[in-house]
């Protein structure tokens, strides 16, 4: 699912809306494509990203360890 | 479609460490003696994360400056004109590829759930406690 994300900027033929950058992986296609295109981007363009990983990082961390409390105690 | 692959680089590299550290583990019969341990749930699925994130950050890295010494490989001028990727550009894909790079999107989801598998073993061998 995720390795698909990035394939949303091919099929839209090039055009970026602002909702990519809320995305993960499509999110880092796209910045990565601004750079190659000598593009630059804001600090606040790389934070959304940047905040959006750091959430599901936690969320991740916190479902695997629930789900290793429950194994453990059953 | 250059950030597409690096994407996949990392993607693919870290899948395997995952999987290692949970449908791996089940499979080698690690897991169970690992749960044993007096340590916090939390601190192992951290440890486990953190070890994951390094292997996933060291080929983010690997992925981004390899591209710096293949540039010299490139015969075409036409093609090495078009291809302008310096230290500048690697370091701005860096700083872009580390936070998804310790990031769990790719999910070690290829083995099941270790852990379901892991409760049903247990009440296999536990010998009718409840009868």
């Amino acid at each position: 699912m995720t390795s698909l994300l990035p394939l949303v900027n091919v099929f839209n033929l090039g055009s970026q809306s602002p909702w990519h950058l809320w995305v993960p992986a499509l999110a880092q296609n796209t910045l990565m494509t601004w750079v190659l295109k000598g593009e630059d981007f804001t600090l606040a363009q790389v934070l959304i990203p940047l905040g959006v990983c750091i959430a599901l990082t936690l969320v991740g961390v916190w479902f695997v360890a629930r789900m290793l409390r429950q194994a453990a105690s059953k | 479609m250059i950030p597409y692959f690096v994407m996949m680089a990392v993607l693919y590299g870290a899948l395997t460490a995952a999987l290692d550290t949970t449908a791996g583990e089940r499979e080698r019969g690690s897991l169970e003696p690992l749960l044993m341990n007096p340590a916090e749930r939390w601190a192992l699925v951290v440890g486990k994360w953190g070890a994951v994130a390094c292997v996933s950050m060291l080929i983010a890295v690997l992925s981004c400056f390899s591209f710096l010494p293949g540039q010299w490989v490139l015969r075409s001028d036409t093609l090495a004109a078009m291809f302008q990727y310096g230290p500048r550009e690697a370091l701005l894909f860096l700083a872009v590829l580390l936070p998804f790079a310790r990031c769990p999107v790719g999910g070690a989801d290829g083995g099941g759930d270790p852990l379901q598998d892991l409760q049903v073993k247990r009440r296999r061998a536990r010998p009718s406690s409840s009868s």
